[in-house]
Formats: C-alpha cells, structure tokens, sequence
C-alpha cells in the first residue's frame, strides 16, 4: 500500500500509554512524525492487586480508540502498529485477558516483552536521542537507568561498552504498597535507600560507579521530571543538574497528590511514585561521578522504530553487537570462563558458519547467537566440570545478556548444552518447547559449535586459524597450526559426529 | 501588591464604548459610518449588560465579591455612566438624523407619510402582520407574559369603547387593560417605504405597529403605548461535569437564555400608567429602568449603514493585498520561509484558499483545526464537509461555549459531523479560544506539516472588519509542536512543555510574567529595555503587577490596548507606562507582545489577551515570531501603531482617555489609512508589469 514509509508504536507503560508515529526518510534515518501520551493507571492497579481493574480496562479501550482515530489520520490501520506491553502487564494476573479484550475491541495486539528486551529498546532510544553526544559519553563510564512503577532496568557502560545489564523488580508503586501503612504519596529517602543499598553495592562490584560520568535516567518519571523541570529545549534530551533533581525529589515526596497536582499539572495516575522515582535515580546518582542527569525524550516506542527501520544505521548496527558481545562476555567473566578459549572458538566457529552458509543457510541473526553461545559453551565449569554443558545451558537462560530476545537466550541455551555429550532429544524439556524452525537452527549451531569446540580441544589456540573446503561429500578444513594437534583431530573424530549427521557431510583437518 | 491600583474593569469597557462614541460624533467620518460607530455603541452595551452586569448582579445576589471595587458601588457608576453614555447617543443621533434628512435618507413618523406610504403600510399591516402579531394580556396577579431577551415589546393600555356593550370579564371600577406584543425580527426594525422624490424613507416597525394597532382591539381605544425592551442574564453556566451530551445541555442553556433573570429595562414612549403598571410587574430594580429617549436599541440602525447606493456617506471600499498571488503554488510558497498576514489588509484568502485546495488535494492526508466562530455559510465549513466527504481525516475543535454563537456553532457542527469529520466539542472546563490550522501533507520526500497560527478567528467575514496577524508555516520544528497541541486539545494526548508554542492555561501566564520579570531584572542591571504590546484589553492583575515592577525597574512600556485597561499609567508605580487605545473602521484585534533587552528582541503573536480570563480559563496559543525577516516586520506593524495620532486616544491617570492629535510638528497619522496605502501600493506593483494595451504581432505591411 501506499504508507509503507509510515510506522507507528504504541507502549503500554505503568502508567501511561505512548504512541509515536514515524516515517523513514530519503536517508532512512528514523523521523518522528507524531507522539501522543495518556495517562494510564496500570501500574498501581498491577503492583497493588495483582490485577488490572475493569475500570482502568475500560479507560485504556478509550485510549486505544483515539491512537486508533490519530493513526487513521495518516491511513495506518491498528493491524499495522506493534504494540508493546513493559512491567505492569508482564506481571498481570489477568494479563491475557486484556490483551485480548483490547485487541477485540480496538483490533491492536498487544505485545508483552520482558525487562531484558525493554533494556535493548531502551538502548536504541538513547542512542536515537544521544547520537550528537554519544562521541563525548563513550570516553568515559555511563549509566542508563529506568525506574518505574513495577520494575527497574539499568545498563552500566564502561567507555560506551555494556559490561552489565540488570532488571530489578524494584518499582515505586510497589515499594510504597509494601510501605502503605505510613499514609504518605512517597517513601523517604532513608527507606529507597535501604531498599536499593544490596542493588548498589552489585552495580559497583561490576563498574565502580564512583567511576561513572554520565546518568542517563529513561523512563516516564524521568521524562516528566525533565519535562517540569528542566529548561525547555529543541534537543532531544533535557539536562538537570544533580543539586536540582535532588532538590526536586526531596520537594516532591513532601507533597501531597493532590498539591502535586495542583502545581504540576499532572494527572494523578502520573504523581503516583513521581517522588520516590526521583529519590531512587537520586539515591544511584550520588554514588557516581556524574554531574548531572540526562534525560532523553524518546522512549522504548522510539527504540523499538530505530530497530523496526528498513536500514538501521550500520555503526549503530554495529556498536549494537558489539554491546551485545560485550554484554556476554561480561557474563563468561562473572563466571570465570577461559577468555582466550572462549574467544577462539567463537572465531572459529565463526569461521565454519562463514564458510558454510550455503550448507545451513541461516543468516545475521544467528551468526550472533552462534557467537554468543561459543563465547558462554563452557560457563557452566564454573557450578562443575562434569555435566557442565547443563549447568551452563542453566547459567544462560537465568542470566541477563544484553540485546537478546526471550527466545534467542532459549537458543543460545540450548546450544550450550548441546555443545558436548548427548545430541537432543525430544524428551529434553527446554529442546522440545522450541518450535521446529529454532530446533534445526540449535541443531545446525551446536553441530557447528562442536567442531570449533574440538579444534580447540587443548585450551592451547593452537590451530591458530582456519579455512575451509568442500566438496559434494566432505568438507575439509585447513588449518594453520605448528606442533601437535592430535588431541584436535581425536577429538574432532568423536564431536564431528553430529555435523556429519545434520550436514551429511564428512569432516576433516588437515 | 496592595501599594498598586488598578481601574475598575467595568468602568474602563465602559471608557472603551465612549471612544466608539465619540467616533460617531467626529465629523470627520462619512454619515453612515458614524451612525454605524452608534450602533455598535448599543450592540456593545447590549452584551455588557447580558454578561458583565449580569454577573455583578449574580454576586450581589450570592453574596460572591471578588476584586477591589464593591458591586453594589460599581453598578451604581455603571448605571450612571451608561446614562450619561445614552443620554449623548441620542443627541447624536437625533443630529445624525437631521443630516441624513438632507441627504435624502428620511426618517418619516405616522403622521408624516403621504398617501402612497400610507397605502403601503397598511398594505403591509394587513397583509403580513396582522396574522403573526399576538398580543397577550397582562393580568394582576397573574405572571407577566413571557418576553424574550432583547426582543423588541409593545405595549398598549386599552380600554373599551363606550359603545361597545358586555365585555366579559371587564371591570367595572378599572376598565383599562394592558397588552403586550413581540414585534417580529424578520421584517426588520427600519421598514422602507415608497418615494417618489428619490429619497430613501423608511418607519420604525413599531410606529407602523401603533398606528395599524387599534385593529387589532376591535371594540377598544387605545390609551397609551410605548416601546421597551428587557435584557436578561446571558450568563448562565454550564455544568459540564453533570452534562452528558453536551450538545443537548448547550441547546437547554440556550433556551433558558431566553427568559433569565432581567438586568435592564428600556423603555421608550409616552404613557405613564403603562410605565408604572411594566415597573410593577417585572421584578427589576429601578435603577436598571432606563428611559430610552428616542427609539430603543439603536443597533438596529445598522441597517442604514448596509443601505445600498449612498457610497458618498460611506467609508470608501478598502481592497485587500493577496499575499499569495492565485497563480503562485501555494504549497510551495510555504513551503518556501514563513508567511506572515496582517489582516484585512492583507486578505484572508489564502488561508480560504489553503483549505479549499487540501480538501481537493490527493497528497493531503488530514485537516485539523479550532473554530471558535465562524459565519454561518463560511466556506470554511465548506471546505471542511467537502474534505471529509472526500475521506481525509478532518478533526474540528468547536467550541461550542463561544458566547453568542452557540446556536450557529452547534448547526455546523453537526453538518461537518455528518460529512464524516470528527468534532471535538470543547474541553472540559475551559474555552478554546486559540486559533490554529494544520494540514498534514504527504508528499514525495515525506510526511509535511502546513499550519497557521494567529490572533483571530478563521471567520471570513470578521476577518474583513478586524485586524490581525497570523503565521503560515510549514518549519518542521515548529508544525511538530502545531500537531502536539493539537493531540492535546483533541484528547490524544497530554499537555506538554513545548518549545515554540506556549500553551494557556498550564504555561501562558507563567510565561508572560516570566517575560516581564527578566525584562525588569535587565533594566536593574542598567540594560535598556523596553515592552512594547498591543491587545484587545488588560485586565490580569498579576500581570499589570509585574508590569508596575517593570516601569519601577526602569522598563519603557508602551501598551496599545483597544478595550479594557486596568493598568493605571503615569503614577509613580507606573510612570514609565504609556497607553494608547485606538478605535477605527476596523476592530483593532491583534495580539503583540514584544520584549526588548539591550539588542535582543523577543517578539510574540498570541490569541491570548492579558486578561485573567485568557490566562487561566481559556485554551490560548503564544507563539514567537522566530524568522527574522518576519520578526523585523512585526516590530515595524507594532511600532507604527504608536505613530497613530488622529484615531489613538492616551489614558489617563485619572482613567479618562483623550483623543490624540499631531503634536510637535508630527505628520498627522491614520495607522489603519498607512497600512491600507501599503496595502494598495503592493497590489500595484504586483499588478504592474502589464502595459494597459497588448501590443500585437502582424506580419508586416508590404509597401
């Protein structure tokens, strides 16, 4: 049709719904056409009971019929728009049913994505707002933090690389209910305190925040601070400066909702947790270096359009892997992993898929989850050498890895665990609830896995690199290596088993 | 605060409408313009009563006081005033009258007309009037008939003739009986009658009424009659959190409109019995009964202004400037820098244009826009059904709460909503009263914005009579806040801080006081720093405040305020204040607020007055005139609009104005006469270029 330049995103937040509108331009670059925000009370209904009520159901259809009357201004039809659910539809008892009421009733289909997710989108939004500032922010350390009703996310970059990713259930709407009998809107700074005093102490074991230079706070709180307080201004982002947003936070938890209201003009829905949100961002910002507080305009939906794009810029293409690599190898490191061992054969394996695309025909997307898997086969030596292709299957699916969706961790798991020892089974539990499409791509990688695996056997890097030939029947690899790699080519006789399988082909070095 | 004064808000609008007084009274101006300044005098005063006196009235009542000034002394001033107000209206009139008599515009009474008027009216009384006249008895004791706000009223004593036997139901002792009778709007309060010596003779409708009128009491004389005429409280609010269909509810207030409490009674004519009997019947205070001597509500005299041939006695026609020329792409045109209008000289039709051509236009996608009145037939309505009805999206914001225009709003309103618009029935609590336009364009390199902005409504036959700037624009930073404001007051979305636009109610105030505040802070640094502003009236006491702050902090302010003022000039808080007001053919309407400090000019249109209605009950957009060619231009059309000294009148201290003249040696100076010469000159050089004859080719003649 027609609007194929046209998207459009809508996020179901804690406590409000956004929709942004955007087309690609001549140069592809994402331009926001439109946004709009409504007040949305799920958070407090989501934290408090459990439940989303049948009243503030009732509100979000209202919302969802006007996104649906502005989005037919620019003929985009509901079907058209991806539609991400965060935090307080996540935890949603009643979570299916309205998604499916929504979609019945207005014809959006609700997403639901989970914190890690919410933290790539989160990514890409900052680095939609920060591209003129990302060169000054990547010299030094940084923070990008979150605080909502229900959850935080926070993303430590050291010298613009993720070195960690964490999604905490910590949310203001839920601390203050485990808080409620003190009446008050907000909860001290001595209470945020203690509640996030576990959490810092783990961010500074992974990045010395004292070290950090830039706070980027994301999220609607932060944005609504930004929009009252900061000084109103044509750049993507608003700057607070540390003294200030202490200032405000402390002023705001004072007040009541109502005064809140009154003198901010904002919704009651919003207020909610607007102090104690500030306090928490407060409370991580004075144990780091940074001076101020950037607060960049766009949110996930922004994000979410920079990734939908129909050529997402190559450098930030790039620096997106590369956060994603950085983010497993942070992990690999937590958990003690043979760097030099994991890095090889990630390179090798690499190789292979390189060399073989005609044979598995798999693309970009896996290449990295190959990488990825390579680079975390053996974490699991950490819980035990001996079945520790399961505990590192175990390691990976509960662990946070920047970039990855749920079910690339689920194949990149698995491909873990089938890097050794028994090929899968359809009795194995997390291989059988994969669909049939993601159980021939693990089938395809741990065959590829295993081959580098075994042309690393001796943890030595002797096969320094390879190359690869084929014919019709057998695919030869040519190695550049000195000395003795008997134990490779032994070993690769035992591990190349299951590539002959799903290649059909015959593996040699030579 | 309290070492601040400020003039009553009541009496400085009474001031204004004594300045359009005084315009019917110069000589200067042609016969029917100023009998048209007369009219107005009556319109204008018609309203003040229905809102301003209404809600005094209410407080008196309630026991609600806000303000300075007591209610019960600012209606006791108020009703002096407006005596005193009358009292020179009708000698103006009555002066106005004689001179049109000799320039055969006739004003004929009963006992006037030859036989061929005679025929006439009779003729018309018979045939037209006779049948839809209803006149209703007033009985003791009993409520008095209903009569409609503002509706012309005869009134009759009547008694039976002597001859006539059994009345049913006479009474012995007091036989006489009052009558009451509405006179028809439709046929017009001036009747034009038949001349044979080229004159253009007319009789007020109720004076053919009573001489027709003993046919209407077979077996009655008449006694006495007189005309009057009841105002009613127009000011009745709407409960907007009860309503549930807010159209219905504006319907109901618009009926209950009619028959509200009275605030003024009028009354013309002989007939003591009949006063006393109208006096006792209707519950109104004295004080609020206005002897009327002459006819009552001038306004109707308009008419005579409207009288076609005659233009000797007129203001001549002034032709207005196409900015964009109607072979120039429009689209492109914007596309290509700003567009600033300065209306009527500059004419409204690109903006009719505008919309004609995007709701024809395939790569148009959507319209929005607020409509706060508009005439009735407007082509913007047009342009609008036409859009819909060719599927675009078209979203309207009606506000339906625009007073004396509910009724029109709510028609087309419903016309547009059946054409497949979305109409947007105002916002909860408040009036829109900002004017903005956006069309969304889809064209080949993208999604693109045109919008408009500007001080007055998108009314295509006010714009001919009131002056004011607007902005075309297709500035991608700043449509984008266009269509944020828009998703705000259509209920998409939230109010947000924006970086052009400044939104009343949220951040207008804070905004202009901000200004003000930071223009006085550089003036107590020593800076030079001056507020220039141009407005319909000031009445936002927090801002006049500031303002006092700013001529103390050494700030030069000039203010060119049409109406209302309660800013106090020339005290020793404000002696850095100077206020000029001008009245003219055209209704001075624009909004300019433009702050200097040091070299930095700031300079902002706005729909918003100074007033705390705007500021804070009200829907207003502030914009900055950011482009600098457009800005230089703004700065020059409010720094002309100082130089005027023939139409300006300066305030007082005291609170009185004074009509300006040429001092010094200064050229004498019309600002509206400039900028229509302006006006005129650009459209002859835009005309120029083409030689009178075209010169033809032949092939040439052989010797």
């Amino acid at each position: 049709m027609a609007f194929t330049g046209l998207s459009a995103v809508i996020n179901v937040g804690s406590a409000f719904i956004r929709m942004v509108i955007a087309e690609y331009g001549k140069d592809q670059e994402l331009r926001v056409v439109e946004t709009a925000v409504k007040f949305l009370s799920l958070g407090r209904d989501v934290f408090t009971t459990g439940q989303i009520r049948k009243k503030t159901m009732s509100q979000a259809i209202i919302i969802f019929h006007q996104c649906k009357e502005l989005l037919a201004s620019y003929g985009i039809l509901p079907i058209q728009v991806k539609v991400i659910g965060t935090s307080a539809l996540r935890e949603a008892q009643n979570r299916d049913n309205f998604v499916d009421r929504i979609e019945i009733r207005t014809g959006f289909r609700i997403q639901v994505i989970d914190g890690i997710e919410e933290n790539r989108l989160s990514y890409m939004a900052v680095q939609y707002a920060l591209k003129d500032q990302l060169s000054t922010i990547n010299k030094s350390n940084s923070i990008i933090i979150e605080v909502g009703g229900g959850s935080t996310e926070m993303i430590l970059l050291r010298r613009g690389l993720i070195c960690a990713v964490h999604s905490l259930s910590f949310g203001t709407i839920r601390i203050q209910e485990s808080y409620r009998t003190s009446q008050e809107l907000n909860v001290g700074p001595a209470t945020i305190r203690q509640s996030l005093s576990q959490t810092i102490e783990l961010l500074d074991d992974e990045l010395k925040l004292s070290s950090i230079k830039h706070f980027i706070a994301i999220g609607n709180y932060a944005r609504l601070a930004g929009e009252i307080f900061a000084p109103v201004t044509p750049n993507p982002y608003f700057v607070i400066s540390r003294d200030e947003w202490k200032a405000f936070s402390h002023a705001l938890v004072e007040m009541t909702p109502e005064e809140c209201v009154k003198a901010y003009g904002v919704p009651l829905a919003a207020v909610e947790g607007f102090g104690s949100a500030l306090l928490a961002y407060s409370t991580i910002l004075d144990d780091t270096g940074a001076e101020e507080i950037l607060v960049p305009k766009p949110g996930l939906a922004e994000g979410l359009l920079m990734e939908q794009g129909p050529g997402v810029d190559p450098e930030i293409e790039s620096r997106f892997l590369a956060q994603v690599r950085s983010s497993a190898f942070n992990l690999g490191k937590k958990f003690h992993f043979d760097a030099e061992h994991a890095r090889h054969v990630a390179e090798l394996s690499l190789n292979l898929f390189d060399g073989l695309s005609e044979e598995h025909n798999l693309g970009g997307r896996h290449r990295l989850l190959l990488e990825i898997a390579a680079l975390l086969h053996d974490i699991g030596t950490y819980v035990k050498p001996s079945g520790h292709h399961k505990h590192g299957q175990y390691l990976v699916e509960n662990s946070e890895i920047f970039g990855l969706e749920p079910r690339d961790v689920m194949i990149v798991g698995n491909v873990v665990r089938y890097h050794r020892k028994t090929g899968p089974l359809a009795t194995h539990p997390s291989y059988a609830a994969l669909d049939r499409e993601d159980r021939l791509v693990v089938l395809k990688l741990s065959s590829l896995l295993r081959v580098a695996d075994a042309l690393d056997r001796g943890h030595t890097q002797r096969i320094r690199s390879i190359r690869v030939e084929k014919d019709s029947e057998e695919i030869r690899i040519r190695g550049d290596y000195t000395g003795d790699v008997s134990a490779e080519r032994f070993s690769l006789t035992e591990k190349a088993q299951m590539f002959e399988d799903v290649f059909g082909l015959k593996v040699s070095l030579l | 605060m309290s070492q601040f004064e400020f003039f009553n808000r009541e009496l400085s609008w009474i001031e204004f409408n004594k300045r359009v007084l005084d315009e019917a009274a110069q000589d200067s101006n042609p016969l029917l313009e100023r009998m048209k300044f007369l009219s107005i005098v009556s319109s204008n005063f018609d309203e003040f009563f229905q809102v301003r006196v209404a809600s005094l009235l209410r407080g008196l009542r309630t026991g609600e006081i806000g303000g300075h000034h007591s209610p019960k002394e600012t209606l006791k001033e108020i009703y002096d005033r407006y005596y005193d107000c009358t009292k020179n209206q009708y000698q103006v009139f009555f002066s106005l009258i004689q001179l049109l008599a000799k320039e055969k515009i006739v004003w004929k009474k009963a006992q006037d007309l030859n036989v061929d008027q005679s025929l006439f009216i009779k003729d018309l009384f018979e045939k037209e009037l006779f049948n839809i006249l209803v006149p209703v008895k007033v009985e003791e004791h009993r409520p008095f008939p209903f009569t409609a706000n503002l509706k012309l009223i005869q009134a009759f004593l009547i008694e039976p003739l002597e001859d006539t036997p059994g009345i049913p139901g006479a009474d012995p002792l007091d036989s006489t009986k009052m009558v009451v009778m509405e006179l028809p709007s439709y046929i017009g309060r001036l009747v034009w009658l038949p001349d044979q010596e080229g004159r253009a003779s007319f009789i007020l409708l109720e004076d053919l009424v009573s001489l027709h009128a003993p046919q209407l009491f077979p077996g009655y004389k008449m006694k006495e009659f007189l005309t009057f005429r009841i105002t009613r409280d127009a000011d009745i609010p709407l409960d907007e959190e009860r309503e549930e269909d807010f159209v219905e509810a504006m319907g109901r207030i618009l009926q209950s409109r009619l028959h509200s409490t009275p605030v003024r009674l009028e009354v013309a004519g002989e007939g003591k019995q009949l006063r006393r009997r109208l006096k006792e019947s209707l519950a109104i205070d004295n004080a609020a009964i206005f002897e009327i001597p002459g006819p009552v509500s001038l306004k109707d005299f308009m008419a005579l202004a409207h009288t076609s041939g005659f233009d000797r006695l007129k203001v001549p026609q002034w032709e207005s400037f196409k900015r964009i020329p109607d072979q120039e792409d429009i689209w492109s045109m914007i596309k290509e820098k700003d567009i600033l209008l300065h209306h009527p000289y500059d004419s409204f039709a690109p903006i009719l244009r505008l919309l004609k051509e995007a709701s024809e236009d395939p790569m148009v996608l959507s319209i929005r826009m607020t409509l706060y009145r508009t005439s009735g037939d407007s082509p913007i309505v047009q342009s609008l059904t036409k859009a819909a009805r060719e599927g675009k999206h078209v979203t309207v914001l009606v506000e339906l709460k625009a007073r004396f225009d509910e009724e029109a709003n709510i028609e087309w309103a419903q016309t547009l909503e059946r054409a497949g618009a979305i109409v947007i029935y105002g916002v909860a609590g408040l009036k829109v009263h900002a004017k903005a336009l956006m069309i969304v364009r889809r064209e080949s390199d993208g999604i693109r914005r045109y919008v408009h902005l500007g001080t007055g409504n998108y009314h295509d036959k006010t714009a001919r009579l009131y002056t004011d700037l607007g902005i075309l624009s297709s500035t991608p930073e700043f449509t984008q806040e266009v269509a944020q404001f828009f998703n705000s007051i259509t209920g998409y979305s939230t109010v947000s801080k924006l970086n052009y636009l400044v939104v009343a109610p949220h951040f207008l105030k804070r905004k202009v006081l901000d200004m003000i505040q930071m223009t006085a802070a550089g003036a107590r640094q020593g800076v030079s720093c001056k507020i220039t502003a141009k407005m319909n009236s000031l009445a936002d006491e927090d801002v006049i405040s500031a303002l006092y702050e700013a001529s103390m902090a050494g700030v030069e302010i000039k203010l060119n305020v049409r109406g209302i003022c309660m800013l106090v000039p020339g005290k020793e808080f404000s002696g850095n204040i100077t206020v000029v007001s001008i009245v003219d053919r055209y209704l001075e309407h624009e909004r300019i607020y433009h702050f200097k400090i040091a070299d930095r000019d700031e300079v902002y249109l706005s729909s918003a007055d100074w007033m705390y209605r705007n500021l804070e009950k009200r829907v207003e957009v502030l914009f900055p005139v950011v482009q600098k060619d457009l800005k230089e231009q703004v700065i020059r059309i409010l720094r002309t609009y100082f130089l005027d000294n023939r139409k300006a009148h300066r305030l007082l201290p005291s609170g009185n104005y004074e009509r300006l003249k040429p001092e010094n040696g200064a050229p004498p100076l019309r600002v509206q006469e400039f900028f229509h010469q302006e006006a005129l000159e650009a459209i002859r050089s835009s005309q120029a270029g083409f030689e009178p004859e075209f010169e033809v080719h032949r092939k040439p003649r052989k010797a």
